[in-house]
């Protein structure tokens, strides 16, 4: 009895414990979003959506400003970099997984697993050296190449383990018709593992879009719209992460709210893909 | 660097080109073996695979029909790595006769069926020596491409294996879609032949376009088998295909092996000695790797040679 007793108190114990390790996970991500909320609330009117930003003296004398140069150079830059990432990442990831034997696998892991632990801002140095330096200029592909470094290794990672999970015989039934193997692959596996791969995508696309370091020097920032729509690849463009770190060490309180502003939308962004992606991986439980 | 070191690391680039896209691991360290590397269909693979893919007259035309296929082993071994799978099998695979192949659990079987297309040539640590003839040429001959030899020799598995994403249609005539024919009568015309062969058209034939996974499972096996048939191969290589179906599901399968060996070849894997009784012409038995006899199934099992033989068709072990 004394027994049965002390087991259920160990039980309640534990169950007790488990709730305030999740409360401890949740409370911090509670008080961010509220706190970026209540505090950006009141900068994002319409103008935030419209207007580019300008110099300080604009938000000072109360004239119009906003950051809409910023949010069609976040698209931009996050969408380039995943032109680039995706069909890389992706053949990485094809590499990984259905070509175990291959001589350049172990490499191709290795270098994909150190590409990953690598810090995002020697992923911009990288693209500084590779891009900015030949071109002259800080620009937004050199931003969306940087990016794209970051989120290569997760896209390959994540594409082989959603191949991965694929039965093996599925591809042997494949090739038992004559299929070769490239074919097996495409119009097999992908299909049958594509909630894997957009869910991947969509993580490493969330993953990228909240990073500033990469794009401090490489992208580098802008506080005006461009005047021909190519300014967005070929000249310095502003993104939501890096602007919201500028605004944020600047000396202006105007800004500084426009700064919170700046997180809703990106944390809102954020928020939105990671919401997508388990949506995506929700639909294979059903089939 | 001189010219040898750059011939030799150009060599495993082509290589490993060559691997990404048939899964063919080795190649001659020769300059015919550049020409082929870059040319994988020279020479003769290039008038069958012409053939196979040529579409209406052509498609009709490919199949064992017209001249069987002779195939046996010499010396056939497969190590994984220092382990033995199979050691030194030389068996003739009668024409348009079913072989089946039997023996404990781990003798083997699997390994010899899978030497038989090359499907070893995805598995890192196995390797293959000796020959497999097929019309008198070895299959694992540098110039082959395992491609092509897997569409003469087809082989359907232990569990069914539906493509998942594809409807029962195209699970069928996927072998000839994805190798470019796509006249819609002709590939419907192919669907109804496999699929009249593995007796499924009946069950099937209003819903086509149906989830293959919405099969039950013994329709989803019979399902593979159509799919095998479709490519028309000469061979038919098959690892236990009943051994995860019930009774009646057996029984067609069984059926069904009796009216294909008309047209085709067939190798079968059995753990059941009352299956490999009825449906066989001649039965080899394995045992730890090694070959013990093989003969006609009803000299076989009536009157085996081996003592070993002996026992196990009596179930002493096994
Ligand atoms: N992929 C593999 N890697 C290593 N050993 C294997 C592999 N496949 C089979 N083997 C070994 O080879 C032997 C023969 O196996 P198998 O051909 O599957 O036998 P069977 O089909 O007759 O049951 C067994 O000892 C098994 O452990
Ligand atoms: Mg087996």
């Amino acid at each position: 009895m004394k027994n049965l007793r002390y087991r259920q108190y160990r039980d309640r114990l534990m169950e007790m414990l488990l709730v305030a390790a999740t409360i401890i996970v949740l409370v911090p991500l509670l008080i961010i979003i509220v706190h970026v909320v209540v505090n950006g609330f009141s900068a994002l009117n319409w103008e935030f959506f419209t207007e580019e930003l300008g110099s300080p003296s604009r938000a000072l004398q109360e004239r119009p400003t906003g950051l809409v140069h910023t949010i069609i150079g976040t698209v931009v830059v996050d969408f380039l970099a995943l032109a680039i990432a995706v069909p890389v990442g992706i053949g990485a990831g094809i590499m990984l997984s259905e070509y175990p034997e291959h001589m350049l696998n172990p490499t191709l892991r290795v270098m994909n697993d150190t590409l990953n632990g690598m810090p995002a801002i020697l992923k911009g140095l990288f693209a500084f050296v590779l891009i900015v330096k030949p071109m002259g200029t800080f620009s937004g592909i050199s931003g969306a190449v940087a990016l794209a470094f970051v989120m290569l290794p997760i896209i390959a990672r994540t594409t082989e383990s959603a191949l991965l999970s694929i039965p093996w015989t599925i591809r042997e039934a494949g090739l038992a018709i004559g299929l070769p193997r490239w074919r097996v692959v495409l119009s097999t596996v992908i299909p049958a593992a594509k909630t894997g791969l957009v869910t991947g995508i969509l993580i490493a696309f969330a993953r990228a879009a909240g990073e500033a370091a990469p794009l401090l020097f490489t992208s580098f920032g802008n506080n005006y719209l461009p005047n021909h729509w190519s300014g967005f690849i070929l000249e310095p463009v502003d993104t939501l992460p890096q602007r919201l770190y500028s605004l944020a060490i600047s000396p202006y309180a105007e800004w500084h709210a426009m700064g919170w502003a700046a997180a809703i939308l990106l944390l809102g962004f954020v928020i939105l893909c990671f919401t997508a992606a388990r949506l995506a991986t929700r639909k294979r439980f059903k089939t | 660097m001189d010219y040898k070191s750059i011939k030799k690391f150009t060599m495993k680039i082509l290589n490993s080109l060559k691997t990404l896209t048939t899964g063919n691991k080795k190649l001659p360290q020769t300059a015919s073996g550049l020409a082929l590397a870059t040319h994988p269909q020279s020479g003769t693979d290039a008038a069958s695979h012409i053939e196979i893919g040529a579409g209406s007259n052509a498609h009709s035309s490919v199949g064992s029909a017209a001249k069987p296929a002779r195939m046996e082993t010499r010396g056939l071994t497969v190590m994984y790595g220092k382990a033995t799978g199979v050691h030194n099998i030389s068996i003739p695979i009668h024409t348009r006769k079913v072989t089946a192949l039997i023996g404990p659990s781990g003798c083997g079987k699997t390994t010899f069926l899978r030497a038989l297309n090359r499907m070893h040539d995805l598995t890192r640590i196995a390797r293959v020596t000796g020959e497999v003839l097929l019309d008198g040429k070895n299959i694992y001959d540098s110039d082959i491409n395992p491609v092509l030899i897997r569409r003469r020799i087809g082989m359907v598995f232990q569990k069914p294996t539906p493509f998942p994403t594809m409807s029962i249609f195209d699970n069928v005539v996927a072998g000839l879609k994805l190798v470019g024919i796509r006249n819609r009568s002709i590939l419907n015309e192919a669907c109804e032949k496999a699929l009249r062969q593995a007796a499924l058209f009946d069950e099937v034939k209003d819903r086509l376009g149906d989830a293959a996974v919405s099969l039950s499972g013994g329709q989803q096996q019979r399902l593979s088998i159509a799919r095998a048939l479709a490519v028309e191969p000469e061979v038919l290589l098959m690892d236990e295909p009943t051994s995860s179906l019930d009774p009646q599901a057996t029984n067609r399968i069984e059926e069904l092996i009796h009216s294909l060996k008309k047209e085709v070849t067939i190798v079968i894997i059995t753990h059941n000695m009352q299956q490999a009784a009825r449906v066989s012409d001649y039965t080899a038995f394995f045992y730890m790797g090694k070959l013990v006899e093989m003969g006609k199934t009803k000299s076989l099992f009536t009157n085996p040679r081996q003592k070993k033989t002996e026992e196990y068709i009596t179930g002493r072990f096994g």
